[in-house]
């Protein structure tokens, strides 16, 4: 015998998985990869609205106006397929990953030999699914094909015995025929299984050849076939997108928790722990935040990983509005320690990560790791390269030297920089600088060379221009100074 | 203190520069330069319209182009003769015939053969020198052993191409560091080699306001968006216009490289103003002039036109050859006569059209179709010596497709491919694709982008959004970081050049090599080539053009007139009866779907109230329903009139004569020049730019100054103000598109012939219109229903009877229309061909006689099988379906000896064994045939859905409703209109199983419902009821979807 786990509008259900609360609304899902996104999967309130698979967004908006047009979500149907497949390996040993939001379980040595034990495992198997807002229909019967039907036609649960009674009211589409075939048969009009098996089989055969008959052997209780056997990755991923920016970290410690738990409970089913949480926030101006956590102590406890993270958010700030959210767990097995007679440790390792975040919360986020020049024009633009210890330094390509080499030869003087920039007043002359205050320098200027000019950004609030001077005072010692809308700064002194 | 700038590019280097030539020399004129050269990347772009602006600014145009080198440096270089520019043009010619399309590279080794009237300038960044210097700067040199050229390598091979007098060292300074290590290098480098150095601004701009649009080119250009194109982008805004004053103090350290600008330019004598063009001679028979050939040929034109030719007629020969022969334009004449005999002995239809039709001589040489002393039209308008220049121009309409191409290719073949090409059409950021571009530069979400398009008025039609409500409706808020870039980009980058494509139809043809008068490129379509400049350029340097304009219409008379006489009942388009009554009852009830320029909504809508009775009511019909008349609120007070609801009155007697034609109404084009000339006494000049700027859809600014002049004059003639204003209002709204007079009536015999053939020769005409899709307002299936109610038959597509076209068959009444095999969708002409040609061979007897002869994929036999196309050998559809899919054995001798023994085929399908499969219901066939046809012969998809609808009318039962009521009506939507000129008003046509009814939305409904009613292919519509002028449409004031589970949609033809 076999069961097949069938979880109808997988694509929708896996973005919905994440977000339940989007269930009772109206919410259609478009395949944005195709040349033209149309509807493709859809809750049932939307289509009590009118909206319905192959309409175009605008189309579903104008008969639904506040229905939630959602794109497909690779990631999530990943997420989703992988928890699936978890689930059902701690349920059979054999599986398969048949197609997306389908898996098929041998239930050969399990003991279930009653149609009431087996309801009952089924039974256990949806609720763990269910309890992964993986709302599944299971099948039994004598062959996978078969199971897949019945798993189809499940409401919740289905177990088939009468393998022809059962599958003459199906429609044909039900047997997943290719689309070349399904065109056809469509054409044909014959639209149930039971018309297509009361069509002349040789003919058929002569026809669709081999197609017909793998069509044929769906429903005969005969043909089986060995399960492509599968085992599930060791990856614990979540990821949602949000349809509202996220600006304050209520409703990020929200889905957080919700990750935490599920992908806890994903790894609970193993017997695994979690030994490192990889966090990427993706922002509304393109970038990603990155952050990953060690776990000094592995442990699958909720709330010691919702702790860790809850630190790292509440004095967590971005840029710019959050768009979307990836956590992955990294699982590992649960260590059992004995410390050496000299070896000193931590009573607890995972508390004392969280210290660890709470200082880098309080240094402000991006104020730890190697700074890296950005490629743009604005002066002294960089960015911070989390930490790697463990990763060896990148090699410098010989582009890169080359430049930094040019970049020397164009400078000829070096340039020591006064951090942060002092403020000065100018006084110019036409256009040129004549005389300099601050509390660095002050006097006349002897010689002076510029303006450089830059600007950029001037496509949003970030934009900037600034006029730099090289200046030479009267005792000879050269200077840069700046004019920008800001102010007048000293910038630096060449040695 | 003086300065040009020698180096500058425009929009016309497509993404490498930011504003167009004439932003570029208004610019360089408010800052007093004396003179400027243009270089665009690879070409001279926008050379003319440089010119064209400088001219007029007082100011001279240089010519000069950057040439992209094979080693990817980039060459700028100067003209200084007409040979220099003749060698110029055919250099760039040569790269860019042998290259893909914006791949031209021009090689080092073919520079000396083009170099004599050239001077080179060593280039910015992207130049060979300076590339060179910071090569070596790099080390790279010393390091490799590669065959990189050192700076002095570089100089020395310009000099060798050039000559040592001929190459200039350019420096740039814009404030960068680091940028005089390159200076310093250069200076020392011109003296080294004993050459002149030149400052220049690399130009990629007018003015700083303009830098943001080049930093979204670049953007476009590398595929990436603003925030991440970082060191791509410009460091700063200083590749501006700069004065001389600014550059002097740019360069006061180095007051020879200003100097030399002068120098320079004053060395550089060559502009645009002599291009040396020549119109190319025709050959004529021995003892002839081309005039007294072209006088011979006109006179017996005449005589085959008219009979005897009259006094009247001889008389206006004389005039216009005499004119003719003045201008020295006889051989441009004969060449289009002799292209217009040519298509007359292929058989293929042609018409001038435009201007032309004005001239006696052209109708006589049956180059138009109109009589022009008919008419009383003014051969002035076509020719007169006031013309700045005083080529004639003459647009030939063709029926579109193979046959146009034809001629197209016989011109190519007569001048050879470097003496003809097609003009240039250059594609511009509009509305839409600027926004795109701008929103995908600012790394705006895609799904705002495209909830921006489609909120986008389609066409040229406006729309009622303004751009920042369209934003916020799109998602994008006004508080937005980056909502007030998105704005200003969407604006500076409209009108600005994207690429060049190739115009439709106009062609310029050259005595001696076209490719020495302007650069000549491949065009994406094979075996054509584009020049650079666009009609409008080449009219301007007074390049001649022909239009070979490809008309839909011109091929459904053609293919009607040929059907008719195939049939023996010949129809002769030159000679229809003037006022044939069935025609025009016809038009006066709106009855003109299929019919030329008269079916749009707008038409249909006017014609009950126009009731054009005459030959001259359609030109005006024609005339009338165009956004110049309407939006000069022309069209109302002429209708008006006509009904004799409001008195015939003029702006002044003196316009009784001009304006008695319309009822005192301005109408036409020269309508407008005549009152300019009587009111303003405009000379022929300045009629002559009038004219121009009327037909310069491009320049709003050149209708202004015209309009200003023209107010000038009349207010100093002592005319009212109220007058003035009601004029200048009349022509202001008339260069929205108004037409010619001529050309009105060129369009109106097209109307009214292709009325005449749908009164009299329906199926032929029908035939001819589904042979020609797609074209006109509306689709195959509202063809075929519309067919259909004026009692054509149509019968479904047949292997044994269908032709590739749609035929008529003689049988009872008029005939009916066989669909043919190009109505199937899926099957190639290829499967086709091959299937009518074994039926050619021998009738097929069988299914399996006709699969085993004739080799179609399986997609083809399915489609053929679908559509009933194949009943002739089965009993329904479905059995065919189910008889298509049978592999057949081949070879098999006893099969192929009993098929060749069968009898005649049998169409009451039991020659093959009956499927096991159950007949199409009524309903899937019509799915069926819209889905592998996009029409039915069958029923109206919206009688399936009458009996599920109550309370709905039909569209036939509307005249008889009461005015006022209010009623229901639905339909399949086959129109959505939404023209700028209807102050937002939206009207929506719904075809029903008994013909089309019509709705108006108001603007405040349809905004609310726009995505409704823009996406539903079914609408109901509840509204009032009303009948004006015979006139019946719906005020629409509720809609809803029709709900259709088997319906199929046909598209409609949308503009909103």
């Amino acid at each position: 015998m076999f069961a097949v786990a069938f979880i109808p509008d997988f694509s929708l259900r896996a973005l919905l998985r994440l977000e339940p609360e989007l269930q009772s609304r109206p919410v259609a899902l478009l395949d944005s990869e195709s040349p033209k996104p149309v509807v493709i999967q859809l809750t049932p309130a939307a289509r009590a609205r009118g909206v319905e698979e192959g309409l175009t967004a605008s189309q579903a908006m104008a008969r639904c106006s506040d229905v939630l047009i959602r794109s497909r979500s690779a990631a999530r149907e990943t997420a989703a397929t992988e928890a699936l497949l978890q689930t059902a390996y701690a349920f059979s040993p054999v599986i398969e990953e048949t197609a997306p939001g389908v898996c098929t379980l041998e239930l050969k040595g399990l003991a279930l030999d009653t149609d009431s034990a087996l309801h009952t495992w089924a039974e256990r198997l949806r609720q763990a699914l269910v309890s992964l807002n993986l709302d599944a229909q299971i099948g039994v019967a004598a062959t996978p094909a078969l199971a897949a039907l019945a798993a189809r036609a499940a409401a919740p649960v289905r177990i088939v015995r009468d393998s022809l009674t059962f599958a003459s009211d199906l429609p044909v589409a039900a047997l997943d025929p290719s689309p070349e075939t399904a065109n056809l048969l469509e054409r044909w009009g014959i639209r149930t299984v039971g018309a297509l098996l009361a069509l002349d089989r040789p003919g058929l055969a002569e026809r669709l050849g081999s197609d017909a008959l793998a069509l044929l052997e769906r429903v005969s209780p005969g043909r089986t076939r060995p399960l492509r056997q599968v085992v599930p990755r060791d990856v614990f991923e979540e990821r949602i997108e949000f349809e509202n920016e996220i600006e304050t970290a209520e409703p990020l410690l929200f889905v957080l928790r919700r990750f935490v738990e599920q992908l806890a409970r994903r790894l609970e089913v193993i017997h695994l722990v979690v030994g490192e949480l990889h966090l990427n926030l993706g922002l509304s101006s393109g970038a990603v935040y990155e952050h990953a956590f060690r776990i000094p102590a592995p442990t699958s406890h909720v709330e010691t990983l919702f702790r860790m993270l809850q630190t790292h958010v509440d004095t967590l700030r971005t840029d710019a509005p959050i768009v979307w959210l990836r956590m992955e767990a990294r699982p590992c097995r649960p260590k059992l320690h004995q410390f050496g007679l000299f070896e000193t440790t931590l009573k607890d390792p995972n508390q004392f990560a969280e210290t660890l975040a709470r200082l880098t919360a309080l240094c402000g986020p991006g104020r730890v790791g190697t700074p890296v020049r950005e490629p743009t024009h604005r002066p002294d633009a960089f960015r911070l390269r989390p930490p790697q210890f463990d990763a060896p330094p990148a090699p410098i390509a010989h582009d890169e030297l080359l430049l930094h080499m040019q970049q020397k030869l164009d400078k000829g003087l070096q340039l020591r920089r006064l951090r942060e920039a002092v403020e000065m007043e100018i006084e110019f002359f036409g256009e040129r600088p004549i005389r300099v205050h601050s509390r660095v320098v002050s006097g006349v200027v002897a010689r002076a060379r510029g303006p450089f000019l830059s600007s950029g950004e001037w496509w949003d609030d970030n934009r900037w221009s600034r006029e730099e001077w090289d200046v030479q005072m009267t005792d000879g010692v050269l200077y840069r100074v700046v004019r920008s809308p800001q102010g007048c700064f000293l910038e630096g002194v060449y040695d | 203190m003086r300065y040009v700038e020698l180096h500058a590019r425009s929009a016309f280097s497509f993404l490498r520069g930011a504003s167009t030539p004439e932003q570029l020399a208004e610019k360089a004129a408010s800052l007093a330069l004396p003179a400027m050269a243009l270089c665009d990347r690879d070409g001279v772009y926008g050379a003319p319209r440089l010119f064209g602006r400088a001219t007029e600014a007082g100011m001279r145009a240089i010519v000069g182009a950057e040439l992209s080198l094979e080693d990817e440096t980039v060459l700028p270089v100067l003209v200084e003769s007409r040979k220099g520019y003749q060698n110029l043009c055919q250099l760039l010619t040569r790269a860019h015939l042998r290259s893909e399309k914006g791949k031209a590279r021009v090689r080092w080794d073919e520079l000396p053969e083009f170099a004599e009237g050239l001077i080179a300038l060593t280039g910015d960044e992207e130049g060979p020198l300076v590339k060179a210097v910071h090569r070596t700067d790099l080390g790279r040199k010393a390091n490799s052993n590669s065959p990189i050229e050192t700076p002095f390598e570089v100089l020395r091979r310009l000099k060798n191409v050039f000559g040592s007098e001929r190459v200039y060292v350019e420096i740039q300074r814009h404030h960068l560091r680091g940028e005089e290590r390159t200076n310093n290098a250069l200076l020392q480098l011109a003296r080294a080699e004993g050459l002149p150095l030149l400052a220049t601004n690399g130009v990629l701009y007018a003015s700083v306001a303009e830098r943001p649009v080049l930093d979204v080119f670049t953007c476009i250009r590398h595929h990436t968006h603003l925030d991440a194109a970082g060191l791509l982008l410009a460091q700063n805004n200083e590749r501006c216009l700069k004065s001389p004053e600014q550059m002097v103090a740019l360069f006061r350290d180095c007051p020879e490289a200003i100097e030399n600008t002068v120098r320079l330019a004053e060395r550089l004598e060559f502009t645009l103003e002599n291009l040396g063009y020549e119109f190319p001679e025709f050959p004529v028979p021995e003892g002839h002039t081309m005039d007294s050939f072209l006088r011979e040929q006109a006179l017996a034109g005449a005589r085959e036109r008219y009979g005897h030719v009259p006094e009247k007629v001889r008389h206006q020969l004389d005039h216009e050859l005499a004119l003719i022969r003045k201008l020295k334009v006889a051989g441009y004449f004969l060449i289009v006569w002799d292209i217009v005999r040519f298509c007359r002995e292929n058989r293929i239809m042609a018409q001038g059209r435009g201007s032309a039709a004005n001239s006696t001589v052209c109708f006589c040489l049956g180059i138009t179709a109109v009589d022009p002393l008919r008419f009383h039209t003014l051969f002035e308008r076509f020719l007169s010596e006031g013309r700045k220049n005083a080529w004639p121009d003459i647009d030939i309409d063709l029926p579109s497709g193979e046959r146009r191409e034809r001629v197209i290719q016989e011109v190519y073949r007569r001048y050879g491919p470097q003496g003809a090409a097609m003009t240039a059409n250059v594609i511009t950021f509009r509305g839409r694709s600027a926004a795109r571009e701008a929103g995908k530069a600012l790394n705006l979400p895609n799904d705002v982008l495209n909830r921006f398009s489609s909120l986008y008025a389609n066409g040229d039609f406006p729309h009622t959004l303004d751009l920042t409500a369209q934003m916020e409706r799109s998602g994008l808020p006004r508080e937005h970081p980056r909502a007030p870039a998105f704005v200003a980009l969407c604006r500076a980058m409209q009108g600005l050049p994207r690429h060049l494509g190739q115009h439709s139809g106009g062609m310029i043809i050259s005595q001696g090599k076209l490719s020495s008068i302007v650069p000549l490129e491949n065009a994406s379509m094979p075996n054509r080539v584009v020049a650079q400049w666009d009609k409008d350029d080449c009219e301007d340097l007074g390049i001649i053009k022909v239009d070979f304009l490809g008309l839909g219409m011109m091929s459904v008379l053609q293919d009607s007139v040929e059907l008719a006489r195939e049939r023996g009942r010949p129809v002769d388009l030159a000679q229809l009866p003037q006022d044939d009554a069935r025609t025009f009852e016809m038009m006066q009830s709106a009855d003109t779907i299929g019919v030329f320029q008269i079916e749009s909504r707008a038409q249909m809508a006017t014609l009950p109230r126009m009731k054009p009775k005459c030959f001259y009511d359609v030109v005006i019909e024609v005339a009338i329903i165009r956004p110049g008349p309407i939006q000069g609120r022309l069209m109302h007070p002429y209708l008006k009139r006509r009904a004799k609801r409001e008195p015939v009155t003029y702006y002044h007697p003196d316009l009784k004569p001009v304006l008695e034609r319309t009822l005192g109404v301005p109408l036409f084009q020269e309508q407008m020049l005549e009152i300019a000339m009587v009111m303003a006494d405009f000379n022929g000049a300045e009629a002559e730019e009038l004219r121009r700027a009327l037909s310069f859809h491009r320049s709003q600014e050149r209708m202004q100054r015209v309009e200003k002049k023209l107010r000038a004059a009349m207010e100093r003639k002592g005319h009212p103000p109220q007058m003035i204003e009601e004029i200048l209002s009349a022509i202001g709204s008339f260069a929205l598109y108004g037409f010619p007079e001529s050309h009105a009536i060129s369009f109106a015999h097209l109307a009214y012939a292709s009325a005449y053939l749908k009164a009299h020769r329906a199926p032929e005409f029908y035939a001819s219109l589904l042979n020609n899709q797609p074209m006109g307002f509306y689709s195959p299936a509202t063809l075929v229903k519309d067919g259909q109610r004026h009692g054509v038959r149509f019968r479904p597509v047949c292997v044994l009877r269908s032709d590739w076209n749609c035929t008529v068959e003689d049988d009872s009444g008029d005939g009916s229309v066989r669909l043919g095999l190009c109505i199937v969708r899926g099957l190639s002409r290829t499967g086709a061909e091959r299937l009518l040609a074994q039926r050619r061979i021998r009738a097929f007897t069988s299914l399996n006689d006709m699969k085993r002869r004739v080799r179609l994929n399986k997609d083809e036999w399915r489609a053929l099988a679908e559509v009933g196309a194949l009943n002739c050998f089965a009993a329904h559809r479905r059995d065919a379906l189910w008889e298509v899919e049978k592999e057949l054995r081949e070879g098999d001798l006893f099969d192929e000896v009993a098929l060749a023994q069968t009898a005649p085929p049998s169409t009451n399908g039991q020659a093959e064994k009956a499927s096991p499969l159950a007949p199409m219901n009524y309903p899937e066939r019509i799915r069926a045939d819209y889905s592998a046809m996009g029409l039915t012969t069958g029923a109206h998809p919206m009688a399936l859905l009458r009996p599920r609808l109550t309370g709905i009318l039909r569209a036939a039962d509307l005249p008889g409703a009461r005015h006022g009521a209010r009623v229901r009506i639905a339909g399949n939507v086959i129109c959505r209109q939404r023209p700028g000129t209807a102050k937002g008003f939206v009207f929506v046509s719904l075809e029903d199983e008994t013909g089309v009814s019509n709705a108006i939305l108001s603007p405040p409904l349809f905004e609310a419902q726009r995505l409704l009613v823009t996406q539903e292919p079914f609408l109901v519509i509840e509204g009032r009821l009303q009948h004006i002028d015979n006139v019946t449409h719906v005020r629409a004031e509720r809609i809803e979807r029709l709900e259709h589970d088997t319906a199929v949609a046909v598209p409609s033809y949308d503009f909103h």
